[in-house]
């Protein structure tokens, strides 16, 4: 069961990150808005560029 | 005046081989990064090959950024606070689950999207294609 409801909230968050922001006159940001914004500064850029890479490591390298 | 003349009458040349020169390498550069995508999908987790084709991947990136960023790709004038609070909540939910499920130790049970991941990702196809993804996501970060 607990099973389940995981795999249920991961498929909605997924479904959710790409519908967010697709729809006309949505108030929603995309997730290419989203990061725009998030890279503005610089600590931003930074914080996103390494948590990219640790995805790459955690998934392919270790 | 000759010389003002002149700068009138020069074609927008920089515009025009700017955008060809990007189309021309966009098509070789997908091809190899499909190549080496499909290698590094091959190599086994836990090894220095692998450790050393990510990090190596991940420094060549860091670099760029540093010292040959791309143009940007401006972003948006403002986020409307509805919208953030939206993904807010959706990637609070997303990580409590995440949490939960680790601290739960990371069964079938109670998977996290690692253990979720791990037979996808056995494939050298699919891992390929993942790999692919990772490298896309990062030459869109770069841009942003």
């Amino acid at each position: 069961m607990t099973r389940i409801l995981t795999l249920v909230i991961y498929a909605v968050a997924a479904a959710l990150a790409i519908a967010f922001g697709r729809r006309e006159r949505s108030q929603v940001p995309t997730v290419e808005e989203l990061l725009g914004k998030v890279m503005v500064t610089r600590t931003g850029r930074a914080c996103s560029l390494l948590f990219w890479l640790w995805v790459g490591w955690h998934f392919f390298a270790r | 005046m000759t010389h003002d003349t002149t700068r009138a009458e020069r074609p927008p040349t920089a515009v025009v081989v700017t955008s060809t020169s990007t189309l021309s390498w966009r098509w070789p550069l997908i091809a190899v990064t499909l190549v080496y995508s499909f290698i590094v999908g091959g190599l086994r987790t836990f090894t220095p090959a692998s450790n050393v084709a990510i990090f190596g991947t991940g420094a060549i990136f860091l670099a760029i950024a540093l010292f040959r960023p791309p143009k940007r790709v401006p972003p948006p004038r403002s986020l409307e606070r509805r919208g953030i609070m939206a993904w807010t909540i959706m990637l609070g939910v997303f990580s409590v689950q995440e949490i939960a499920n680790d601290l739960l130790g990371s069964s079938y049970a109670h998977p996290t999207l690692s253990i979720l991941m791990t037979p996808i990702l056995d494939h050298q196809l699919f891992r390929a294609v993942a790999v692919f993804v990772w490298i896309a996501v990062g030459v869109e970060l770069l841009r942003r």
